[in-house]
């Protein structure tokens, strides 16, 4: 099944033509969907092709450069994050939209067919040159030129961003039917793991008793901080010094310390420039130093270097390398359970595999396979966290076939097994309750 | 201003170049036509037409675009208006070229449709002397292949706009190579996004960023 069925049903698929068909009653403008591969998933009842585009398409070329035309189209739209007008194969004006679930394009909507010119002399040597191959009658091909619509720029501008508000609104219908979805999942797999999650927790409640542990707030900070969450690392900042708020300031001061300089190797991971970390890190230490704060300054201190780190992560890479990188952290996300190649994730983004390699060189210095690893392992801690999720489910759930690989690359990027995090977060799951 | 119903009337050659660069920043393609016919008519360059009028059009409405006074419909709508005149300058100039300098097959690879920098070159190159068979946009690599059996060039010149079209002159001289077609011809590939690193990595002969370079290395080969 596509991707375009397992999302609308065939009723969200009526409510779609309905859409498309009032578009069309209110513009006069042709409007269908295509899937990624050019193929029409969804037209209004009443859709004409024009007769230029029907004699066009009546040769197998013909069919095989529209649908490419098209596709290109999609994809540069869901590049440029815009509506996208071009001229087609055989030489019409016709604009693209893209339909976008989950951070992922899945369709578009294609528009137009029409001319912005009254045609002249100029544009049967355009039909002859651009259709030149497809073995159709120039003069049958004139005359079916002669009945394209001719509308204005103007027209033509307003109607692509119109279009590009329509599929906007697909994507979050198509957004909230996923989340739907989901949450049945959700719930589903919950009920089956309910008994088990309960036998752990009577375990762990046995075995710990209030552990606070200043990794796994760290891990929290350090997560905001890489993703450039500006907002959220003041709240993870806090989280971890309610958790830590009966250590002796002493020890909160060397904590800060080592927090400092993990938070500048995340924010060089997340895309921040190198020097600015470094010099950042340096100054922040510094004042660390020399000053003489108490719990609740450092508190307040900690929050602003967190803050800081999580800007240059924002700012220090150029808008579209960070829309990259970003981009590439949302493919990862939304493909839990897939095996992704490095060729996967450069199509997803419009790169080529080496240009991508580069950008992550300079931008994040790992390589696009260790970035991967590292969203992944974000992600497993994230299920981990969770009672009712297993090591080897969070293994299943993120793509590793095989469970001890997931527990050796795990340890490799976090220090301790998958299971001892899970404990360790359990433990302070517990103590929160007790607190 | 001079110009009234697609007739030139007379005045400098400032006026009707002045004309022109609106016509083309207007995409008024038929007016375009007229403009370049006169401007021929009365011995203007070549050069001058292509420099002066249709490309300060575009610069015009490049610059109209960046300050979004007109926007990418009025850009398609230049474009075309510079195609237009561009093959007034092709027809009305072959007539009188003496083509002994050599044969370029040129073409945008298979998934661009960008043609301005093409056209700019195919002018350039039929200045200097050369015959030049356009295939046009969106050329697949069997239709290069073609091309090559078809008219024997000296050159095969290849461009490609769009970052995502790029990799198809690689597939391209892949497939010339394989049938064994590859050393009968020089190879030009050309267009702003092409990396020089990728350009020789494919071996090909000559590498230019614009169409008026690739012309000139071609040229002086």
């Amino acid at each position: 099944m596509s991707k375009w069925d397992a999302l609308f049903g065939s009723e969200d698929k009526k409510v779609l033509k309905h859409i498309l068909s009032s578009f069309s009653k209110a513009t006069g403008l042709r409007a269908t969907i295509i899937d990624l591969q050019g193929e029409t998933v969804c037209a209004p009842d009443d859709f004409k092709m024009t007769d230029y585009c029907w004699q066009v398409q009546s040769t197998s070329l013909g069919c095989f450069k529209c649908k490419r035309s098209y596709c290109l189209a999609g994809k540069d739209s869901m590049k440029y994050n815009g509506p996208y007008i071009f001229r087609c194969h055989a030489g019409l004006v016709c604009w693209a939209a893209p339909v976008v679930v989950a951070g992922q394009q899945i369709a578009s909507i294609i528009c137009g067919q029409v001319l912005m010119w009254e045609p002249e002399d100029f544009f049967w040597e355009e039909i002859e040159i651009t259709t030149r191959g497809l073995q159709i009658d120039l003069g049958r091909l004139i005359s079916a030129a002669k009945k394209l619509d001719v509308v204005s720029a103007q027209s033509v501008q307003g109607a692509s961003e119109l279009l590009y508000l329509v599929s906007n609104e697909l994507a979050s219908m198509s957004g909230r039917l996923l989340v739907h979805k989901s949450a049945l999942r959700v719930r589903d797999e919950m009920l089956l793991r309910e008994k088990r999650a309960r036998e752990e927790m009577e375990c762990v409640l046995n075995k710990r008793a209030g552990l606070i542990n200043f990794d796994s707030y760290q891990d929290r900070v350090l997560r905001a901080v890489r993703t450039g969450q500006v907002d959220m690392v003041e709240v993870t900042v806090d989280e971890m010094f309610l958790g830590i708020i009966s250590l002796h300031c002493r020890d909160v001061r060397i904590y800060t310390n080592e927090m400092i300089i993990n938070m500048m190797r995340a924010a060089i991971e997340g895309g921040a420039l190198y020097e600015r970390a470094m010099s950042g890190c340096d100054e922040h230490l510094k004042n660390l130093m020399m000053s003489n704060l108490n719990l609740s300054e450092v508190r307040w201190w900690l929050a602003s270097v967190a803050k800081d780190f999580a800007l240059m992560v924002r700012q220090g890479c150029t808008l579209e390398s960070r829309g990259v990188v970003t981009r590439v952290a949302e493919f990862v996300r939304s493909n839990r359970g897939k095996r992704l190649t490095v060729a996967d994730v450069a199509d997803a983004v419009y790169m080529s595999s080496s240009g991508l390699a580069k950008l992550f060189r300079r931008e994040t210095g790992c390589t696009v396979a260790e970035f991967i690893t590292k969203v992944r392992i974000d992600e497993a801690k994230e299920i981990l966290c969770n009672p009712q999720y297993g090591v080897s489910d969070a293994a299943d759930e993120l793509g590793f076939n095989d469970p001890s690989n997931f527990c050796k690359v795990f340890k490799r990027l976090v220090g301790i097994t998958p299971g001892e995090f899970r404990r360790r977060e359990m433990g302070r799951g517990h103590y929160e309750r007790l607190a | 201003m001079n110009f009234a119903d697609g007739k030139w009337e007379g005045g400098t050659m400032n006026d009707l170049l002045d004309s022109l660069v609106d016509a083309v920043a207007e995409g008024k393609a038929a007016v375009v036509v007229e403009l370049v016919k006169d401007a021929l008519k009365k011995g203007y360059a070549t050069k001058d037409v292509i420099e002066k009028g249709l490309v300060s059009g575009l610069e015009k409405v490049s610059m109209q675009f960046d300050g979004n006074i007109v926007y990418i419909p009025e850009v398609l709508l230049a474009s075309r208006a510079v195609s237009a005149g561009m093959r007034v300058l092709r027809t009305v100039s072959g007539s009188e070229r003496i083509n002994n300098r050599g044969k370029v097959v040129i073409g945008t690879v298979a998934g661009d449709l960008h043609d301005i920098g093409k056209s700019l070159a195919t002018v350039f190159l039929e200045r200097e002397g050369f015959e030049v068979v356009d295939l046009g946009v969106d050329v697949y690599p069997e239709e290069f292949i073609q091309a090559i059996n078809e008219y024997s060039p000296d050159v095969l010149a290849m461009s490609a706009l769009l970052t995502t079209s790029v990799p198809m002159i690689g597939e391209t001289i892949k497939s010339i190579e394989q049938i064994g077609l590859r050393g009968q011809m020089k190879v030009l590939i050309g267009g702003s996004r092409i990396l020089p690193e990728y350009a020789e990595s494919l071996k090909v002969d000559l590498y230019a960023v614009d169409a008026l370079q690739g012309a000139k290395l071609i040229a002086d080969m």
